[in-house]
């Protein structure tokens, strides 16, 4: 006991120094970032000379970057950045990682988000077979990515849940151009939202991609890929291309070893069209249209409960209670207020009700879960139908001031049958965007825009729940009281408008400011200012810094929904005065909070990235994330807390001889949730990829991932994932002209592993399973 | 019903208000740059580095008088270089052709007397500077001794060059003679004006 206790202490003392060490590290850092503008001035005030003459090797790996690209290519190539215009990838003052077509073919990946596994920081994970997790930075390791995605200027953020529906926005790999990653905020030109990240996908022109084009993929578990791209030319300076892609998932298995009937399809189809009207005037009119179909399980198992008196003299067994079960708080150490109602009937305890009297539940799945709970579980159809359109007016004047007016028009609607919440969104979206060089020192960038959004919502009370429930809003019993009920307002509105300048101090130092102004219905008026410096500080090696605040809207189930999560059984008697709800079940519920505040972070972040060599290029990049009213959801409720996230990713580019190519990042980061260190992010990650040019028509990769461990946060079944290492190899053969056929083993290195769900409902995670992947593509 | 017109009058004032002042400030900065010429060295390097790329590319579809020495290559550029033009051009010809003997030569503006006795000598290749003080008139005969490039609509059209690049931001273009195609001297390939995103070819002659 003695020796308990002393462990207890040495315990606390080691988790007070290291809060304490924490709490110095972050200052630490606010310190190195300070002193890194502090430098920044001086070298502004003392360093005017020039650059050496000799190109250094962040130019030479450009030019042999610029000598890979075709004409086409080369006429369309910069990189958008994170300062209003188009820029060299190398000399912006970010941390930018640009993913294009080969990585994700040479990869294996069938999707462009199982590409970003090789990013540092960004943590991608899968729950089911067609639902990918994003989030970068350790800053929410749940399912709501906070920031911003945009294709092809398109913010495609789901403002219902704060999610991104990566399937709904894939395209045919002939098509992209590229996919920026930006790591850090970039409110200042993209606004709300653009909190822990951007990501910009870019298509190619349909000048770009004429001909026809065919990939084809076939994975062991039995999803297939399939792309067809044609393009064609109408006339001089008018183009067209036509495509459609089809994906259908295979069956995934939940770490029960229950089916996730997550079989189903995802189906997409679009079209571009490029006018050239006149010398530096263009026309793009594009669109989709997406159709997916699945089913999604709900897990019923701890919904339906049976209170326990706590000053029993015979409670229940420990063992049956798992700790932090449902989210509920403990009546005292080791006792739970509430069991699920299965548990109670075999338990043979008093009063309870029999599940055959309520027809529509479910029957158990015939699997005890280890707390000891039989598995119940509901599937029910999970369509999703989007499509959009898009048109492009852009232009340069004579005196260099690129223009572009972009207009969007979308229309998306989904039901989570699962929860009965479907939901219909109508968007418009009209941006004016513009930068020109001002002198020789300024570059300015400038945009306005004008969003509008429009919600049908309908809930549904899903079979399992039709019976009479006591509602504690009405006081009276109801059947129909759905899962998901939306409170919201169902149209909302958005003014914004952006500044932003570069200023080249000398040819060494650059500093660019700007602010982003939005008033809209859902956060009234931000102020999203930047600032970021870079300074080449030697030929080879750039110092980059910044600050920036960025706002995050909490999304609309954050704010306006209330969700019925569960059901008391009251077994006590009925009497009409004393126990109105004698021997009825009583709804549970809990409240979005409509009054939650936009969350409000501070970043700082510095860089240095370096090429000592034109083969050897490596970046390191440190971050400070200082948070308010950071939103986290979960039964009970949805709640704003302080969060902080440090540290730090280490990346590197190496072309050891003429036929390899490395690639590899490792990431560390730390969040931090009212000062409580947080647990669901992996703090280390790391990736190595290798690519061998065996022979001329054959390419050997290579791509190992490792991810540190983390719990899965759940308010009904928190899960550890212990840290996993993934291996990938692929050979890749080019036959002939235009055909290029790969072969690729993935996860080798385990057969099968969990690695996310949505924390808020879901209660286990699908197995990912080792696979192997057979990919043609060609052109012709 | 009035309420809500009247929350959303206001919603729209003060969105206008701020619009309006972002507006103001964006203008007053366009009036201030009307006042300022040139861009940024970083955008001229950038621009450099795509020009040199596009005369890498260019030079495969050129098919080239054999002046003196097997396959070598002279190439005259003329302007101030404060952007490294010439490294950057010797780099990328190195790299997309290393076969080829490279000879660079090049002369600033104050240098010019220097440039044109070298260039009367002959060459394969002139590249005049967006900053060379070279004009129509000295440029005149040139396309006789190689392919002369210059930069921009104007100086190509008034003079007999066959090549310009023309920019709008950092986007690059080539400007193509359509009477230099298919010549005999220093021969331009015909699959250039297939290019359209890069390539521009103009009748000059009309």
């Amino acid at each position: 006991m003695p020796l308990k206790l002393s462990i207890k202490v040495d315990r606390s003392v080691i988790l007070v120094m290291c809060i304490k060490n924490l709490t110095i590290i972050s200052q630490r850092i606010k310190r190195a970032i300070i002193g890194f503008w502090v430098i920044l001035f001086f070298s502004f005030l003392s360093s005017f000379q020039a650059l050496a003459d000799e190109l250094s090797s962040f130019e030479k790996r450009e030019l042999s970057r610029l000598l890979e690209m075709d004409w086409n290519e080369l006429a369309n190539q910069p990189v958008s950045g994170v300062l209003g215009y188009d820029q060299e990838h190398w000399r912006n003052p970010a941390s930018i990682a640009v993913i294009r077509p080969d990585d994700v073919f040479d990869g294996g990946h069938l999707q462009l988000v199982d590409s970003f596994r090789g990013v540092g920081g960004m943590y991608v994970t899968r729950g089911n077979a067609y639902d990918d997790f994003v989030t970068m930075r350790n800053f929410s390791g749940s399912a709501t990515e906070k920031f911003l995605v945009l294709v092809d200027g398109r913010e495609v953020l789901q403002p219902m849940g704060g999610t991104i529906t990566w399937g709904t926005e894939e395209v045919p790999l002939a098509l992209l151009d590229r996919a920026e990653i930006i790591r850090g905020p970039g409110a200042s030109i993209w606004g709300t939202n653009a909190v822990s990240g951007v990501i910009n996908v870019t298509t190619k022109p349909a000048e770009s991609t004429q001909g026809n084009s065919i990939r084809l993929a076939l994975e062991s578990s039995g999803t297939f890929l399939g792309e067809f791209v044609h393009g064609g030319k109408i006339r001089d300076g008018e183009y067209y291309r036509i495509w459609v892609r089809d994906q259908e998932y295979a069956e995934s298995d939940l770490l029960s070893g229950m089916p996730a009937r997550d079989d189903g399809y995802g189906r997409k189809v679009g079209f571009r069209y490029d006018k050239e009207l006149g010398m530096h005037l263009d026309l793009t009119v594009a669109g989709s249209y997406s159709t997916r179909r699945f089913e999604h399980v709900l897990d019923l198992s701890s919904r339906l409960l049976y209170p326990t008196d706590p000053n029993s003299t015979s409670p229940l067994p420990n063992s049956l209670i798992p700790p932090g079960f449902m989210g509920l708080p403990s009546v005292s150490a080791g006792e739970f207020p509430f069991i699920p109602i299965s548990v109670a009937t075999g338990l043979g305890l008093p009063a309870v009700p029999g599940i055959g009297d309520y027809p529509t539940w479910p029957n158990a799945s015939g699997i005890v879960q280890p707390s000891g709970v039989p598995l119940i579980v509901n599937y029910e159809d999970l369509p999703q139908d989007a499509g959009h359109l898009r048109t492009r007016l852009s232009g340069v004047t004579g005196n260099d001031f690129e223009w572009s007016i972009d207009a969007f028009a979308e229309k998306y609607e989904t039901n989570l049958g699962h929860v009965g919440h479907k939901w219909e969104r109508d968007e418009y979206n009209l941006e004016f965007r513009g930068n020109r060089p001002l002198g020789e020192r300024n570059h300015l960038a400038f945009g306005l825009g004008y969003r509008y959004m429009e919600f049908d919502v309908t809930e549904t009370t899903t079979a399992p729940w039709r019976f009479p429930t006591i509602n504690l809003q009405t006081g009276l019993p109801s059947s129909d009281i759905p899962i998901l009920q939306y409170n919201g307002p169902n149209t909302f509105k958005r003014f914004s408008a952006f500044v932003q300048n570069t200023l080249e101090i000398n040819e060494d130092l650059f500093i660019s400011f700007g602010n982003k102004v939005e008033e809209g219905d859902l956060s009234g008026t931000t102020i999203q200012p930047g600032i970021r410096a870079s300074y080449a500080a030697t030929k080879n090696n750039l110092l980059w810094a910044a600050y920036s605040r960025a706002h995050r809207q909490a999304s609309l189930v954050e704010r306006y929904t209330e969700v019925s999560y569960a059901r008391i059984w009251n077994p006590n008697p009925f009497h009409p005065l004393l126990n109105p709800t004698g021997q009825q079940w009583i709804n549970q519920s809990f409240e979005a909070d409509p009054t939650l505040d936009d969350e409000v972070m501070d970043a700082y972040e510095i860089g240095w990235r370096s090429s000592p060599s034109e083969k050897f290029l490596w970046e390191l990049s440190l971050f400070y994330y200082d948070t308010k009213d950071a939103v986290f959801s979960g039964p009970p409720t949805y709640e704003a807390h302080d969060y902080t996230s440090v540290g730090g990713e280490l990346t590197f580019n190496y072309i050891p001889n003429s036929f390899w190519k490395l690639q590899g990042s490792y990431s560390y980061s730390k969040g931090e949730k009212e000062g409580v260190r947080q647990t669901d992010f992996p703090e280390s990650m790391a990736s190595l990829a290798s690519v061998i040019h065996a022979k001329d028509d054959l390419k050997l990769v290579q791509n190992l991932y490792f991810t540190g461990d983390r719990i899965l946060p759940s308010s009904y079944n928190e899960l550890s994932i212990g840290d996993y290492l993934r291996l990938d190899l692929g050979m890749i053969w080019q036959v002939g002209e235009g055909w290029r056929i790969g072969l690729f083993g993935q996860d080798l290195l385990d057969p099968d592993h969990p690695e996310n769900m949505y924390t808020d409902l879901d209660v286990e995670p699908t197995r990912v399973k080792r696979r192997f992947l057979l990919t043609i593509s060609t052109e012709f | 019903m009035l309420l809500k017109f009247s929350r959303f009058q206001n919603f729209a004032h003060r969105a206008m208000q701020k619009i309006a002042l972002l507006g103001f400030a964006v203008l007053s900065l366009g009036l201030v740059s009307e006042l300022s010429f040139g861009q940024p060295i970083e955008q001229e390097r950038k621009l450099a580095r795509l020009e040199a790329t596009y005369i890498s590319h260019l030079s495969k579809y050129i098919q080239w008088d054999d002046n003196s020495s097997g396959s070598s290559l002279k190439i005259i550029i003329h302007g101030d270089d404060r952007v490294k033009f010439k490294d950057t051009l010797e780099y990328v010809m190195k790299i997309s052709s290393p076969e080829l003997a490279l000879e660079i030569l090049e002369f600033s503006n104050k240098q010019t007397d220097k440039a044109l006795l070298e260039i009367n000598k002959g060459f394969n290749c002139l590249i005049l500077l967006q900053n060379s003080s070279m004009n129509a008139e000295q440029l005149s005969g040139m396309e006789k001794l190689g392919v002369v490039i210059v930069h921009g609509k104007k100086l190509f059209k008034s003079s007999n060059s066959q090549i310009a690049f023309e920019h709008a931001q950092n986007r690059v273009r080539l400007l193509i003679d359509r009477d230099s195609i298919g010549e005999k001297r220093n021969q331009i390939s015909s699959k250039l004006a297939d290019l359209k995103s890069a390539v521009k070819v103009i009748n000059k002659s009309r």
